[in-house]
């Protein structure tokens, strides 16, 4: 197989994946999607407002802020990695052990996945940190900005990441 | 010249757990292969090492003239599985399983599913854990059925069906591996199965196969 055989491969691989996730969502969480777009929704406000306040002025808030981004990851990213069946989880990787697609392409578009649930807080929380450090520091540093990339990006996707290696 | 479905070739398994050693054995297309031994022998372990991208072993085992560590996701398509271990959806019908989980075969065909599940004699809208053994066996069996399978692995699929059933499953299996030039490798116990249905029979014992052969019958 060429190299360009075997990418064509790998994306075919995860198009049958997401169709699956579609399909297999669908059953899983019926009727949940409402539920599922109030929770994100809360989750980005409070993502801006905790960041809105500057780390310096409240250094207990990173720990609070990393807590709430553990499970905002971990409640996510269990509906996606396990099945519930007769009140047992099974590991996705479990269900499709014998069917013809490889783990490291489950594990990819499950990262997709992570990637796009994330983008949103995200950007949210740095134009907060942002916004919160002009208004009541009267200056913004590049602290105002690693900060939320650090606990917004670098943390939660990380976290995200070695869930999907089912490091826990 | 017959086409070669499965070879072992000096398989040795390189772990401290039970590990299959010196495994040799070719099985031609259109043939029917009986495991046999007694539990704890190796057979379930041997239908692993074909199963499983993570078992360790020196040698090579070859689907279709390729090695399956090569692309074992690929190998995994013309393969079918019918085993109290392989893994479905059990709060969904056997309709919806089919949806699931053959989409991830290129060549699954939904209505050849729904005939084969009709020959089975299972309802396609049974849901899969409330079947009986038998029932589950034969559910997976359409299932490889209607993926364009090659090579057939059924582990102790036979018991749990009636014995009527049993003489037409068997009817079934040489049509399918006449008409596909598939075949079949079965772990069972039964020996009237192995003394009367099985073209080949390999012996398993401590992870050895201490005999392999054309079947002779009594």
């Amino acid at each position: 197989m060429t190299k360009e055989q075997g990418r064509q491969e790998r994306l075919l691989q995860r198009e049958k994946i997401r169709e699956f996730d579609k399909n297999w969502h669908t059953c899983v969480a019926n009727g949940m999607e409402p539920v599922e777009t109030l929770v994100k929704g809360a989750y980005i406000v409070f993502v801006g407002i905790m960041m809105a306040i500057p780390y310096e002025k409240e250094w207990s808030l990173i720990i609070s802020f990393l807590g709430l981004n553990s499970m905002a990851v971990w409640t996510y990213m269990m509906q996606k990695m396990f099945v519930t069946e007769n009140r047992k989880s099974y590991s996705i990787y479990e269900k499709l052990k014998y069917a013809p697609v490889s783990r490291k392409e489950i594990r990819r578009v499950r990262v997709e996945y992570l990637v796009n649930f994330l983008k949103t807080p995200f950007v949210v929380a740095i134009l907060a940190q942002l916004l919160g450090a002009w208004l009541l520091n009267h200056e913004i540093g590049i602290a105002n900005v690693v900060y939320p990339f650090l606990s917004q990006g670098v943390y939660p996707l990380a976290l995200g990441v070695l869930m999907t290696y089912e490091l826990y | 010249m017959e086409n070669t479905i499965l070879q072992f070739e000096h398989v040795t398994g390189t772990s401290r757990k039970f590990h299959l050693t010196d495994v040799n054995f070719s099985l031609p297309a259109g043939y029917l292969m009986g495991l046999a031994g007694k539990n704890g022998a190796g057979k379930t372990t041997l239908l692993d090492y074909i199963m499983n991208p993570k078992m360790q072993y020196n040698g090579t085992i070859r689907l279709c003239g390729e090695d399956i560590r090569k692309d074992h996701v690929k190998c995994l398509e013309i393969i079918g599985f019918v085993s109290e271990k392989n893994q479905f959806f059990y709060e969904y019908s056997a309709q919806k399983n089919a949806q699931l989980l053959g989409g991830f075969y290129q060549n699954f065909d939904m209505e050849m599913f729904r005939s084969a599940m009709k020959k089975m004699e299972v309802g396609t809208g049974k849901i899969v854990g409330k079947m009986s053994r038998g029932e589950l066996m034969r559910f997976q069996m359409a299932f490889a059925m209607a993926h364009g399978t090659r090579l057939y692995l059924l582990d102790e699929a036979t018991a749990g069906m009636d014995p009527v059933f049993r003489v037409d499953f068997f009817r079934l299996l040489h049509e399918i591996i006449k008409e596909e030039q598939a075949s079949v490798l079965m772990a069972t116990h039964l020996s009237e199965e192995l003394e009367h249905k099985m073209d080949y029979v390999g012996i398993m014992e401590k992870g050895q196969m201490i005999s392999f052969g054309e079947s002779m019958p009594a």
